[in-house]
């Protein structure tokens, strides 16, 4: 597993006359967790595309140790592994084909893909559903095999896009157990969510997002001592704001 | 200088493991589901067959419309493809988004649009032998097989299939939404079907009138048909095989590049 830092420098976005984001800039250190924070219709997940290096900016930058995404894009794609709302597995592959494809798609040697493969079904208990298609496993299953796509590859930085939408509340929670061994992999992690409660115990570092624009950057307690408050208060207080 | 630059860069990519690999696993899919395709295309094709070869033929039809109707078959059977996969490809982008995987991976866009054409192709030269096996079982003497240069044949089916699936791709980025489909299979697939003489020749449309002959040219089943049947014919005036594939390479080449700038447009990807 690689160790990165990911700096997300000034970045723009414009879909015809809106902008979706507004100048905005963060970093993401090695082996931590960040949690992306934001009312529905933010921009969280126009953002984590752009740091997956699916979808272009307007403008700005995506700087992988120092160096542009951009200029090798193929190369930066490899450190990444995207796990958006609606996990899309291919339903025409089983669980098995869907790792190892990805694995293979990666260019990951076939000694590497067995080893991964052993380890990524362990770690998400998926022994019994390695020749299900994805279509017959439970929200919850689908985001385990997404994430273990992820892995697949060696992938240093893990994005995971509102992973518990829809899901059970005991779903939720063995999912975050899931996130929390990521870190200890070696990975890194981007959340974006607006379940602040669920990732406080979590996070090393957090950055909410409001109307396109980072309304906060830094660890949970420098926000609670910032604004002197508990984090669903100053959640609230934001959403009226952004409501008026 | 750039030309060569490129086709450096479309060998290393051909070469590249992912990308064979990306490619390999589709057409894997592919054959597992051809029993279903095979199926499909002997009974329509048998069924017009019958009607063209023998029904029509006892109502004052020429002897050999059979052996006319053979050619355009085959190149519906690689054309109706595209109505296929028009759908396929909205449905995923308006449901499940497979596709954004694909472009998330390290490879050239460009690929995942490439790896379409290889399964066009592929299933184009499935497809139109299976069509031709059962138009000889069912027209026998109708249709002299021995006659065809097969060579010829099959590279006429992969031009067909690359020109239909470029356009697949062109018609899916101008496609609004799924609720849309409809319009694009009244308003586009099925007047150039129709006017891209399925039931007639060229040489047939000019005979009556130069204005529906020259609208016919700009249907590409008229390039496709005509030259079918240059190949599969034993007589008759058709346009020249060569100008027929020149103009479907310029066809090709016209929806790839408009069809994959808009669709990409379209999905916001890199």
């Amino acid at each position: 597993m690689n160790s990165n830092l990911y700096q997300i420098q000034n970045i723009f976005k414009r879909y015809g006359k809106k902008d979706i984001l507004k100048d905005v800039s963060f970093s993401i250190p090695e082996k931590s967790i960040v949690g992306l924070v934001g009312l529905n219709g933010s921009g969280k997940t126009t953002l984590s595309s752009i740091v997956s290096g699916l979808k272009p900016c307007t403008s700005g930058d995506v700087l992988l140790n120092g160096k542009t995404a951009y200029k090798n894009i193929d190369e930066y794609k490899r450190t990444i592994g995207l796990c958006p709302q609606r996990t899309n597995l291919d339903n025409r592959f089983t669980v098995r084909e869907n790792l190892i494809n990805d694995a293979v798609f990666f260019g990951i040697s076939d000694e590497r893909i067995n080893i991964n493969l052993k380890k990524v079904i362990k770690k998400f208990n998926l022994e019994k559903y390695l020749d299900f298609k994805p279509a017959a496993l439970s929200g919850g299953y689908k985001q385990r095999v997404s994430i273990a796509r992820a892995l697949m590859h060696e992938a240093s930085l893990i994005i995971l896009d509102e992973p518990t939408l829809g899901l059970d509340p005991n779903t939720r929670k063995s999912l975050w157990d899931v996130v929390k061994n990521l870190k200890e992999e070696g990975c890194s992690v981007l959340i974006t969510t607006h379940y602040m409660d669920e990732i406080e115990g979590l996070i090393d570092k957090l950055c909410i997002l409001s109307k396109g624009k980072i309304f906060f950057d830094g660890t949970v307690d420098e926000l609670k001592k910032n604004k002197n408050s508990d984090l669903d208060k100053i959640f609230n207080k934001l959403a009226e704001e952004e409501c008026e | 200088m750039k030309m060569i630059y490129k086709l450096k860069s479309l060998r290393e990519t051909i070469l590249n493991r992912s990308v064979r690999s990306f490619i390999k696993s589709e057409v894997s899919v592919t054959i597992k589901s051809l029993k279903d395709a095979i199926i499909n295309s002997v009974i329509w094709s048998a069924m017009i067959a019958v009607t063209s070869g023998y029904i029509l033929q006892s109502f004052g039809m020429s002897k050999n419309y059979g052996e006319f109707q053979a050619a355009s078959l085959i190149t519906s059977a690689v054309g109706f493809e595209t109505y296929r996969t028009i759908f396929r490809l909205l449905s995923d982008i308006e449901g499940e988004k497979i596709i954004l995987y694909y472009f998330s991976l390290p490879i050239k866009s460009n690929v995942v649009f490439f790896r379409l054409c290889v399964i066009f192709a592929l299933n184009g030269v499935i497809m139109s032998t299976v069509t031709l096996l059962v138009l000889k079982a069912v027209l026998w003497n109708q249709i002299n097989i021995a006659n065809i240069n097969f060579a010829l044949f099959y590279l006429v089916v992969i031009v067909i299939a690359s020109l239909f699936a470029t356009f697949s791709i062109f018609l899916t980025a101008y496609t609004p939404s799924m609720q849309k489909i409809g319009n694009t299979l009244m308003r586009v697939l099925f007047p150039i079907w129709f006017m891209g003489g399925y039931q007639f020749s060229f040489a047939a449309a000019k005979s009556i009138s130069n204005v529906v002959a020259c609208m016919s040219l700009v249907s590409p089943y008229m390039y496709a048909n005509e030259a079918m049947r240059g190949i599969i014919l034993s007589s008759g005036e058709f346009i020249p095989i060569w100008k027929c594939l020149t103009v479907l390479v310029i066809m090709t080449v016209i929806f790839w590049k408009i069809g994959i700038s808009k669709i990409k447009r379209r999905l916001d990807i890199i």
